[in-house]
Formats: structure tokens, C-alpha cells, sequence
């Protein structure tokens, strides 16, 4: 039986390089705590005891009768005007933005960071066409952009992954580019290819990893847009097909009651505005932090 | 000068034609038939048939784009497939409206951010300057339809300003700017965010870096009037850029804004036609929203040149 997490021996140079770094700030610890907990309580809504299902409607009246205020019996939240618990529609409403959003940044990052790796190292014609060509999807507004393909390819989670990573490609691939042309000229690449190391090695082992980090960051910033742009799609219909929760399309249910029952607007909406803050702000963290680093070396 | 708006300009002809030919793609390569949209369900075949030889849909694709691409350029972007109106009469309609409120958006967020940026700026670290910096963290992370909808809860429910529809200026100037405000005051929101940010990080890099400021400080010049006389003016040109790269947020901000508040502008022609499957519709208002965005990069990127001659000679000396 082997259980590596509770080995000492194993877990002891893992501890050792720990404490020589600086202690977490709480510029990163904050949001990245708050961003855990959502996380945690729209992953694990499934579970939850006492939450009822999202799309179980309570019908106790008629049309729009339905509604159930805040700390109503059973449901802490209230419902909305199909009778449906706003707090467990919230919560898994949740896992499509975190799917979308993950989702979205991984696909960008892998198209849009290989683009920029290989036009930046390459280099000549290669550059020129990549970087064109992704100028063109740099022209249309994100939105505008997310709502056509989003209308082209029809509503589905993997589609609407899609329709929000292409926004993001070109931003990605541009940031990408820098790294590898600035990597480039330096010795350990020449040394590299005087060697004989080929250039997918030379991409992969050498260029790749000094690029990751910048990207990585730029992608919290962009999770937090993508989350944005799939409740704006949602908003305006164009998002999953319902009944299945999603922030954007709460939002637009609870317009029509927005003086009465403010709450069913509010609920999913702090929900989104508290993970975009929080990726914001451990963004900002990072940034911080790398760029000290850098200095101090 | 002359050289750089040359070859700013040969990179714009690709870029709109690259614009163009993508959305007339990805619009005609949807599932559906148009033909459909014209006639409605429960077409007979015959018609149908007929419908699709006369809007030439048996043509190649490509033919179809050449056809489409030749009427553009003469101004003309096809017929609504639901109206039987010209798509270009239709945003020649609605355009003045998209452009009120962006506008009116502009103004807001440049009047709010400039004096909350200089007014941080004089004392870092206080209170008013962490107050303002955590409003600006707030702009950005809140959509437009929600900052929309709690400005609806917040101002205009309990004053009782019009929370939907438009008033168009030539019918009653004043009830128009009324029904204007919320819209612009939404998408100024976001705008004021990043203006303040960038021009705040700018005018403290300027502060304690720039020789200029030190040697005006030890001629005795005052903080406020360093600021506005010599800082300031420099702080113009980060800040022209960024409201050139926000011009794409702006646009598709106002399609969210305009379909919230119920306002007739180019974002709701365009979603209403997207509900509707009105395909030639959504071709015009997207490659005009697209090719508006190129020109205005392209307009920042001139006045840029035009303001900074070390920019001009620069460029002018390769």
C-alpha cells in the first residue's frame, strides 16, 4: 500500500522548499480563499443537504404566484416565479460558469499560446500570416463576436466554450509571441540549436516554459471576462437552453420583477461579481508578486 | 505623417475585407434556410424552390460573398429577409441612436474618472484614493446588465425616471436626454474604471519618475498645479488609447444596454434580427459594428501621431 501524501520522507523536500519562500500576501490568499469557497459550494450544490433541485418548480398558486420570498420555510433564498430555489439555482448555476470559464481559457491558451509561440520563434512570413489573420478576429468587439458564433454553433456547453475562447485567442497568442521573441536570441536557445536540438524541442523544453507563467496570469483575467461574457450570452438568450440555471439567464428572469423581488437579480448576481473581483484581484496579486520576484533576483 | 497614415491604411483594406468575408461565413453557413425565413414554416416546396433561385442561394458561397461584397461597396447590404426594407436604410436608422449614448458614455465616465484620478493621485494611500480604487476593481468586474439593473432599483424606480423606451431627440430634446441618461450612465460604469485606473498609474509613474516634475517642484510649483499644467497633459496620451481599445467593449456593451432598456439602437437591430434569423440583417449590423471598430483604432492611432511629434518624426524617419 502506497500512500505518498502521508510519507514523510517523500513529503519532506516539498516542506523544505516551502519555507524558503516568502509567505503567501494576503493579496493572493483573500481572493484565492473566496474563490476556493465558490467554487466549493457550486461544485458541491449537488450534494449539499437540505438544498432543493434547481429545477423543481413548488407550484402553490398561479401563474407568477409562486414566488417565495427571502427565509421562507425550505428555501433560505426564496424562489423565483416558477417556484424554483434561487439558492440552489444559483450554486449550479455556478458550475456552468466555472466550466465555461475554465473551460474557455484552456482552449484559448492552447490555440492561442502555440499561434504566438510558433510565429514569435519562427519568425518572417509565418508571423506575418499568424498575426494577420488573428488581427482580423482582434476587430470584432468580444460580444459582438461571442453572440455570432454562439448563434452559429447553438446552444451547448462545449459550444459555448468555444464561442468564448475565440475572442480570447488573439490577446493570447500576441502576449505568447512576446515571450518567444524576446527568448529567442538568448544564449541557452542558440546553444540549443547549435547543438542540433530541433525546433519542436527547442519550443517545448526551452520557450514554452518562460512564456507559461505570463499566460497563466493573463488567463485569471480572462476567466473572470469569459464568466462575464457567458452570463451576457445567457442574458440575451443565446446561452444554455433552460431550464438549466445559469447566472446570466436568473438575471434576466428576475427583470420583470426586479421592484418586487430584487433579490432573485441580486442573489446570482453578487455570486458573479464576487469571482470576477476575486480573479481580478489575485491577478493583480500575482502580477505583483512575479514582478517583485523579478526584481529581487 | 503622410507615410504613416499610407500604411495605416493599406493595413486596414485586409482587415475589413478579413472582417467582411468571416461573418458572411459564419452567417451563411447556418443551419436553417433563409428561404424559410422569408416565406415562413409550412412553405410549399415549389416556393420555396423559387425563393431560393431568385436570392440566388444555389450560387457557391463564394459567388454569394463576391455578390454581397460588390453591393457594400456601393452601399448597399442586401434586404431584411423579414421586412423586405434595406438593411442599409435600417442602420442608417438606427446608428445616430448607438451613437447618443456611447457618446453621452464617453462624456460621463471622462468627467467622473479625470477629477477622482487627480484628486487620488494628490494624496496616495488615503482614504478617498482606496475608496476610488476599489470602485474602479467594481466597475470592471460587474456586467453591464447588472450595473443596469441595480441603477434601475437605485435611481430610477425610486425618482421616477423611465426605466425603458426612447424618445427620439427630434421629437422632445429633453425627454430624450431623459430617457437617454440610464443607458449612458450603464455602460459609463465599466469606462469610468478603466479610464480612472490607467490615468491614475500614469500620473503617479509621471510623479515620481519625470525629471520635469522634480524640477518644477524645486522652483516651488504647487502639487495641484504640477498636476494640471505639465502631468496631465502628458497623462492624454495613454488615455486616447485606452478609449480607442475600449471602443470594442463599448460596442458590444451597447447591445446588452439597448436590449435591457428597450432603446431602437444599432446592438437591438441586431439582436432582434439574430432571434429572427433575419441573416442579412445580422451580416450588416456586424460588419458595420467590426469596420466602425477598425476605423476608430485606426483614428486613435492618427491623432496619437498628430499630438506626439516624437511619434510623427519617428515613424517619418524609416
Amino acid at each position: 500500500m502506497t500512500e505518498p501524501l502521508t510519507d514523510p520522507v517523500a513529503a519532506a523536500p516539498v516542506a523544505k522548499s516551502r519555507s524558503r519562500r516568502r509567505r503567501p500576501s494576503f493579496e493572493i490568499v483573500i481572493p484565492g480563499t473566496l474563490l476556493a469557497l465558490i467554487a466549493a459550494a457550486c461544485l458541491l450544490a449537488p450534494i449539499l443537504p437540505g438544498l432543493p433541485d434547481p429545477n423543481l418548480g413548488v407550484l402553490n398558486g398561479g401563474e407568477g404566484e409562486s414566488r417565495m420570498g427571502l427565509f421562507s420555510p425550505g428555501h433560505l433564498l426564496g424562489t423565483d416565479a416558477l417556484g424554483r430555489d434561487l439558492l440552489s439555482r444559483s450554486l449550479h448555476g455556478g458550475q456552468l460558469s466555472i466550466i465555461v470559464g475554465l473551460g474557455s481559457v484552456a482552449v484559448g491558451l492552447l490555440i492561442g499560446g502555440t499561434l504566438g509561440i510558433v510565429a514569435g520563434y519562427a519568425g518572417g512570413a509565418v508571423d506575418t500570416v499568424v498575426m494577420r489573420v488573428l488581427d482580423v478576429f482582434l476587430a470584432f468587439p468580444s460580444l459582438v463576436l461571442a453572440l455570432v458564433v454562439a448563434t452559429y454553433l447553438g446552444p451547448s456547453i462545449p459550444n459555448l466554450i468555444i464561442a468564448i475562447a475565440f475572442f480570447a485567442i488573439p490577446s493570447y497568442a500576441r502576449i505568447a509571441r512576446a515571450g518567444a521573441l524576446s527568448v529567442r536570441e538568448r544564449d541557452f536557445v542558440l546553444s540549443a540549436r547549435l547543438t542540433g536540438a530541433r525546433a519542436g524541442h527547442i519550443l517545448i523544453r526551452h520557450v514554452t516554459p518562460r512564456v507559461v507563467g505570463s499566460l497563466l496570469t493573463y488567463g485569471l483575467l480572462i476567466c473572470g471576462i469569459a464568466i462575464i461574457t457567458e452570463a451576457s450570452l445567457s442574458f440575451l438568450g443565446l446561452g444554455i437552453s433552460p431550464p438549466t440555471p445559469s447566472w446570466g439567464s436568473m438575471m434576466a428572469d428576475g427583470k420583470t420583477d426586479l421592484s418586487t423581488a430584487p433579490q432573485i437579480v441580486l442573489v446570482p448576481g453578487l455570486l458573479l461579481f464576487l469571482t470576477v473581483v476575486s480573479l481580478n484581484l489575485l491577478a493583480d496579486g500575482i502580477r505583483h508578486r512575479l514582478d517583485s520576484e523579478g526584481s529581487s533576483r | 505623417m503622410l507615410r504613416l497614415l499610407g500604411r495605416r491604411l493599406l493595413h486596414l483594406i485586409p482587415v475589413t475585407i478579413g472582417v467582411s468575408f468571416l461573418t458572411f461565413m459564419l452567417l451563411n453557413l447556418l443551419p436553417g434556410d433563409p428561404a424559410l425565413t422569408v416565406l415562413g414554416e409550412g412553405a410549399t416546396p415549389e416556393a420555396v424552390e423559387a425563393i431560393t433561385e431568385q436570392m440566388g442561394l444555389n450560387d457557391p458561397v463564394l459567388l454569394r460573398y463576391w455578390h454581397w461584397f460588390v453591393g457594400a461597396l456601393g452601399g448597399d447590404l442586401g434586404t431584411s429577409l423579414n421586412s423586405g426594407e434595406s438593411v442599409t436604410t435600417l442602420l442608417l436608422q438606427r446608428v445616430p441612436t448607438s451613437l447618443e449614448i456611447m457618446l453621452l458614455a464617453q462624456i460621463i465616465a471622462l468627467v467622473v474618472a479625470l477629477p477622482v484620478a487627480i484628486v487620488s493621485v494628490r494624496r496616495p494611500g488615503s482614504l478617498f484614493d482606496r475608496f476610488a480604487g476599489l470602485t474602479a476593481f467594481a466597475g470592471v468586474a460587474t456586467p453591464p446588465f447588472l450595473v443596469g439593473m441595480l441603477l434601475v432599483l437605485v435611481v430610477a424606480i425610486p425618482f421616477g425616471l423611465p426605466a425603458t423606451g426612447w424618445i427620439p431627440f427630434t421629437e422632445n430634446p429633453v425627454m430624450n436626454l431623459r430617457s437617454a441618461f440610464l443607458p449612458a450612465l450603464t455602460l459609463a460604469a465599466a469606462l469610468y474604471a478603466v479610464y480612472m485606473r490607467v490615468l491614475r498609474a500614469d500620473l503617479v509613474t509621471q510623479l515620481t519618475q519625470e525629471e520635469y516634475v522634480t524640477t518644477a517642484r524645486a522652483k516651488g510649483v504647487a502639487q495641484g498645479t504640477i498636476i494640471r499644467r505639465h502631468v496631465l497633459r502628458n497623462s492624454v496620451f495613454p488615455l486616447i488609447t485606452v478609449i480607442g481599445i475600449n471602443m470594442g467593449a463599448l460596442l458590444g456593451g451597447a447591445v446588452i444596454v439597448e436590449t435591457l432598456f428597450a432603446v431602437p439602437g444599432l446592438g437591438k437591430l441586431m439582436i432582434d434580427a439574430i432571434y429572427q434569423r433575419d441573416v442579412v440583417v445580422v451580416q450588416g449590423a456586424v460588419v458595420v459594428i467590426a469596420v466602425a471598430f477598425v476605423l476608430i483604432n485606426f483614428a486613435v492611432d492618427l491623432l496619437y501621431a498628430a499630438l506626439d511629434p516624437r511619434i510623427r518624426h519617428d515613424r517619418a524617419s524609416h
